[in-house]
């Protein structure tokens, strides 16, 4: 299993490489149990591919899977 | 290697740039100190072999040194083999044990020479040159004793490569020193558990979280000699029992990440070196698979992977990311901290482009 799309859960989809390492350290500090509700997702690659990326993919699923909580980080 | 003081590294280089190279080197140094029945042994010539030699030169000694903090104070061990004209295989040239600054016991060729500790005064004895003195050498007392707490910090380095398929699950003795391939799993599942019952509470909580109809592991009597490990799982449904060989390649690796959980948490601090995490297992596991071991290891001990799988490769930063990299085959690898590293964009992609260069 994967996350569990059942229980709320969190998609980080970080904008560039330095948003992906501190992506990765909050996800360190998560509780055991409840890491797997978290994933950090591939760098977008700009502010804009972030847009683009959640709206051409995100939002359909996150319709679909109504327990799904997205962060596009941004510095 | 520019590993100390982190609680997690990662390896990363082209194929051939010396990763998995670490992990033999760390395993040369554990065998010298191992359970014979685990493979152990401090005979030169199964340890070493003269085409081990950097590009067959006999004229320069063959060195593995290693320096690891254990409850505070810093251990140092030093083996240098040398390859005399007309010899048939390497013999010892110099060792040394070191603990807290104070010298345990050096060496030179055949002498060993025990250094003063409490009411013991200096020694000094003559072994073969072709024995290695670490396992031979006892202190004067035992638990407390340098000598036996850096072994046993040795012997109990987790070098693992598994290989699912190979894994069946039997469980004839106990073992807290498993092989590279992780055959004997039942054997180390048993060794755990037997002195540290409570590991199971680790090793269930695991399991749950990555198959969430796990219900328990239990070793039935196979005959009269030995058990083998069978799984249960169960849901709404019902339950059904699977042998632990018939589990897939991806679940025996859930079931050793368990154990490796377990293991640092039981008798730990432990230092685990996990050839390429990654392999056997789907996509959407790989990230979760790194992190929770990263997380496990925070708390002591230290993880160190390879890998060529972005899913890991993007689990790490920059601060504890090693590449490994060497121009040809005749030249020795270079390692460096990404962090020291100019890269482009995003890390994966530039690792695709093979721009990532020291």
């Amino acid at each position: 299993m994967s996350v569990n799309k059942f229980l709320p859960h969190v998609f980080v989809l970080p904008e560039d490489d330095a948003n992906r390492q501190l992506a990765n350290g909050f996800h360190l500090q998560i509780a055991s149990n409840l890491q797997r509700q978290m994933q950090v997702l591939p760098v977008a690659g700009g502010w804009v591919d972030v847009l683009n990326l959640f709206e051409s993919e995100h939002v359909a699923e996150m319709d679909r899977w109504n327990r799904r909580f997205m962060v596009a980080d941004r510095l | 290697m520019p590993i100390s003081g982190k609680s997690s590294v990662l390896l990363i280089g082209n194929n051939g740039s010396g990763k998995t190279t670490i992990g033999l080197a760390l395993g040369i140094l554990q065998k010298i100190v191992r359970d014979p029945k685990r493979g152990g042994t401090n005979r030169v010539g199964d340890l070493v072999k003269p085409t081990d030699l950097s590009r067959g030169r006999t004229d320069v000694p063959m060195r593995f040194e290693i320096e690891v903090d254990l409850g505070g104070k810093i251990y140092e061990y030093a083996i240098a083999f040398e390859y005399p004209t007309g010899f048939k295989e390497l013999r010892v040239l110099e060792e040394k044990l070191v603990a807290g600054g104070k010298p345990v016991y050096t060496r030179e060729g055949a002498q060993v020479h025990l250094a003063k500790t409490g009411q013991e005064g200096e020694a000094q004895f003559r072994i073969d040159w072709h024995l290695v003195a670490l396992p031979i050498v006892q202190g004067p007392s035992f638990f407390n004793d340098p000598l036996f707490i850096f072994k046993q910090w040795l012997a109990r380095i987790l070098i693992l490569r598994p290989m699912p398929g190979l894994i069946r699950g039997d469980s004839e003795q106990e073992t807290l020193q498993p092989n590279l391939q992780v055959t004997d799993f039942g054997d180390w599942f048993s060794g755990v558990l037997a002195p540290f019952p409570s590991a199971y509470a680790r090793i269930d909580e695991y399991l749950k979280q990555v198959m969430p109809d796990f219900k328990d592991i239990r070793k039935p009597l196979v005959d009269k000699d030995s058990r083998s490990l069978v799984v249960q799982f169960s849901s709404d449904q019902g339950s059904m029992t699977l042998p632990f060989e018939d589990l897939s390649d991806g679940e025996k690796c859930f079931a050793i990440c368990a154990l490796v959980l377990a293991a640092n948490d039981a008798y730990g601090p432990i230092v685990c070196f996990w050839d390429e995490p990654d392999n056997y297992l789907a996509l959407s596991e790989v990230g979760h698979f790194v992190i929770a071991l990263r997380k496990a290891f925070e708390t002591g001990g230290q993880f160190i992977a390879t890998s060529h799988n972005p899913e890991a490769i993007r689990r790490f930063s920059d601060e504890n990311t090693l590449l490994l990299y060497r121009n040809s085959h005749l030249e020795p690898t270079i390692v460096r901290p990404l962090s020291e590293i100019q890269v482009s964009g995003d890390l994966v992609g530039a690792l695709v482009r093979g721009d990532v260069e020291p």
